[in-house]
């Protein structure tokens, strides 16, 4: 950390997607997700680190990856079904290049896809082995990365009314147990699933050994008494976890549909995609088996405007719009800190100079897949910061807490990062039904897990069986995907189908019958957290 | 007999299942639990069981039928129970529902729901209590931290405007970051800037 910064900016890259493995179907449209998420995202992430440690450029970046991520990084099916998508890409890319020969306008970008997928390729099979979980881990183990987790399976812990402190903590002390089988070593920060925070879930941070945790803008500065620093200083909790808040106008300058940089018509669009556009006798092979049109990845377009007329994209001018928008990003955060510097002049309590930390969340899929130049600005700005000014610099919560020690005490107040700030999000008429029996199972987990504290075999496997499927039934994404309307029906099916394999289970241990064929089954389609212990419902 | 069906009709292998396909209509079990959703509304559902109900009719007799569902909203912030309840409020459901929003109006505000029969004769036969909840703030503390007391000026600076939300103080505020704040805080709490939808969702919510 250099001495000279008079401030620091920690950006954090929420990286999560909900645990989708169906091995009984043979290319489930959802698996798709985390492809993309790979091809688009994690890969040119990654890409974007290691390239900066190659050139010795230092940077902090924060990170979650979310437990059910890195289970499916480490998944066999997943991986072997990751693979043979990419090839299906490649396939398409170059069938492309040549549809495209004569077409001045669309055969540079066609190469241009090819050249990605095939990088993707090597990267993925021949660099990393497969195994993201390692590559990131080689980011965190060399200094640039702090890898924090979230709860179990992303579940809102707000929400969890019946049994919630059972449940809040299955929830994170199953997700520090798997960060310890990825990892190799315990947590320091835990990212709250969608920044769900009800007062005194800090206590169970701290119990199952976490540091701090992130929260929105008005979770710090509602927090009692009254923040001196705003969200430009962590809180202590009374428990003694230290809370930082999202700073808004970075987040503005980002995440705005009005203003913000991904929205720049210079920008690849999202929605222009060859899977909707191209003839369908030439996409069959590409789309869905089924023969619905899917995205594939593949678009030509720049967002152009405001209008349905959209021009061919140009990468150089996507690229030096990256290159400004690093610049204005910076640029902005250097006057925040220089303004801030001068209003606490005086210096703190604590008796050092005030630094404030500028905190910078956003999904990590918002980079790549959403906005297709997101990691070349985050490359950019992790650049520019080390080279092109003094004031600031990249830290982790981590090394901001080892150089800052002494913080104000005060109790945040509930909040999350959704819609309208607290937690309508996952309660409102489209999933407010799914509580009462989420709430029923939470109950009946917490029930056998102390009625049957020391179960071995057959027993013991239901039990763990059951833990997996109510930590997967209480995925916030699946209330998300209600409240949304994308997918529906899969996100309903979802969370029905956990339920119901949970209370079968239930019965099963109650009446001491267990089918022990389709506990199986259960266990290697729901194959998340083959180290869990049911007894953290206890 | 359920077999596993995939939502987006794609082919399946014959994996079949012991399990129902829907979840459970009755858990057969009393239960009311309130949930907050934001610092003004709350949430709460509930199932009275066969039994129960069963019980409460055989107590009533013809009264029964003529009945009300109500289910009351105590007021018990900074009090020990419902007995010393600020204020209640009743609202008269219908005996199908199993669930309510309600408009309770006070951040930082501590509820119980209650849930019973209300008799022709104005008597209310109590059913169950719920968990207790409080609302989230909407706004600054009041509490200011003596060892990190915040000078008036810094203090109009950061939270000028965020008072200045809820009702016009009449306090003066420095033009520049503090409206900012101010203008991105309601745009944030309107829900134009917060976290973007899912991956895979074919519009991005909030967010963008």
């Amino acid at each position: 950390m250099r001495s000279t910064a008079k401030g620091y900016l920690c950006l954090v890259l929420h990286a999560h997607l909900p645990f989708v493995k169906h091995p009984e179907f043979d290319r489930p449209l959802e698996e798709d997700w985390l492809f993309e998420g790979i091809t688009e995202t994690y890969l040119p992430l990654l890409e974007v680190f290691y390239r900066l440690m190659e050139e010795g450029i230092p940077f902090q970046v924060t990170m979650t990856l979310s437990p059910p991520l890195m289970e499916m990084f480490s998944d066999p099916l997943l991986r072997a079904r990751y693979l043979r998508h990419l090839d299906d890409l490649v396939a398409l890319a170059e069938k492309e290049v040549v549809r495209t020969r004569n077409d001045s306008s669309f055969h540079h970008l066609a190469l241009m896809y090819k050249e990605q997928f095939l990088r993707c390729r090597i990267l993925y099979a021949e660099k990393f082995k497969q195994d993201l979980v390692a590559a990131f881990r080689g980011v965190a183990e060399a200094g640039f990365l702090e890898i924090i987790t979230c709860g179990a399976t992303h579940g809102y812990f707000p929400l969890m009314a019946a049994e919630h402190e059972a449940s809040v903590r299955a929830q994170v002390r199953v997700a520090v147990k798997n960060y310890e089988k990825h990892l190799g070593r315990k947590p320091r920060g835990i990212w709250l699933p969608e920044c769900g925070y009800s007062s005194g879930d800090d206590r169970i941070l701290k119990e199952e050994g976490l540091r701090y945790c992130f929260l929105d803008t008005h979770g710090v500065l509602y927090a009692s008494p009254r923040p001196r620093y705003g969200v430009f200083a962590p809180l202590f909790c009374p428990s003694g976890v230290a809370v930082f808040g999202r700073d808004l106008e970075s987040s503005k300058q980002v995440w705005s549909s009005k203003e913000g940089y991904p929205g720049d018509f210079d920008y690849r669009e999202f929605y222009r995609d060859v899977g909707w556009d191209l003839e369908y006798d030439y996409i069959r092979p590409h789309i869905h088996e089924s023969g619905v049109r899917k995205h594939v990845g593949i678009k030509y377009y720049r967002i152009t405007g405001a209008t349905d007329h959209k021009e061919p994209y140009n990468p150089d001018r996507a690229r030096e719009k990256a290159a400004s928008h690093a610049g204005n990003f910076m640029f902005n955060r250097e006057k925040q800190v220089e303004y801030l510097c001068g209003l606490f002049r005086d210096g703190s309590p604590s008796g050092k100079e005030f630094k404030p930390i500028i905190v910078a969340p956003y999904d990590a899929e918002l980079f790549g897949h959403w906005w297709f130049e997101g990691p070349m600005f985050i490359d950019f700005l992790l650049r520019k910061i080390h080279f092109d000014q003094k004031l600031i610099t990249t830290a982790t919560p981590s090394r901001y807490l080892e150089e800052h020690q002494i913080h104000q005490i005060s109790q945040p107040s509930e909040s999350s990062w959704g819609w309208k700030g607290y937690h309508e999000v996952w309660l409102n008429g489209n999933n407010d039904w799914i509580y009462r029996h989420l709430h029923q199972g939470a109950r009946k987990m917490v029930e056998v897990a102390r009625a049957y504290p020391l179960a071995e075999g057959a027993l013991l496997r239901a039990l763990n069986q059951m833990a997996r499927e109510i930590l997967l039934a209480q995925s916030s994404d699946w209330a998300f995907i209600m409240k949304t309307g994308t997918v529906v029906e899969y996100a309903q099916k979802r969370t029905t189908d956990h339920l119901n394999r949970f209370f079968a289970l239930y019965h099963q241990v109650k009446r001491g019958e267990i089918d022990g064929e389709w506990l199986k089954s259960l266990e290697s389609s729901d194959s998340i957290f083959q180290e869990i212990d049911y007894r953290a419902f206890a | 007999m359920e077999s596993i069906s995939s939502p987006t009709g794609m082919e399946k292998k014959e994996v079949q299942i012991q399990v129902p396909s829907q979840l459970p209509q009755t858990y057969e079990e009393n239960y009311l639990v309130l949930m907050a959703r934001d610092p003004y509304w709350a949430f709460a559902y509930w199932e009275v069981s066969g039994e129960t109900r069963r019980e409460i009719a055989a107590r009533l007799g013809e009264k029964f039928n003529f009945s009300k569902v109500l289910l009351k909203v105590h007021d018990i912030s900074g009090k020990a129970g419902i007995e010393e309840a600020n204020w209640t409020m009743d609202i008269a459901v219908e005996k199908a529902a199993g669930n309510w929003y309600l408009h309770v109006g006070h951040p930082n505000h501590t509820y119980v729901a209650q849930l019973g029969y209300l008799t022709p004769d104005g008597e209310f036969i109590s059913v169950m209590i719920s968990n207790r909840v409080t609302t989230p703030r909407d706004d600054v503390s009041e509490v200011v931290d003596s060892q990190w007391m915040l000078v008036e000026e810094e203090l109009r600076k950061i939270y000028g405007p965020l008072s200045e939300l809820r009702s016009a103080s009449g306090s003066e505020f420095l033009p520049h970051i503090p409206l900012e704040i101010q203008r991105l805080l309601r745009e944030r709490m309107k829900g134009e800037l917060a976290s973007p939808g899912l991956w895979g969702a074919p519009q991005r919510s909030g967010g963008m």
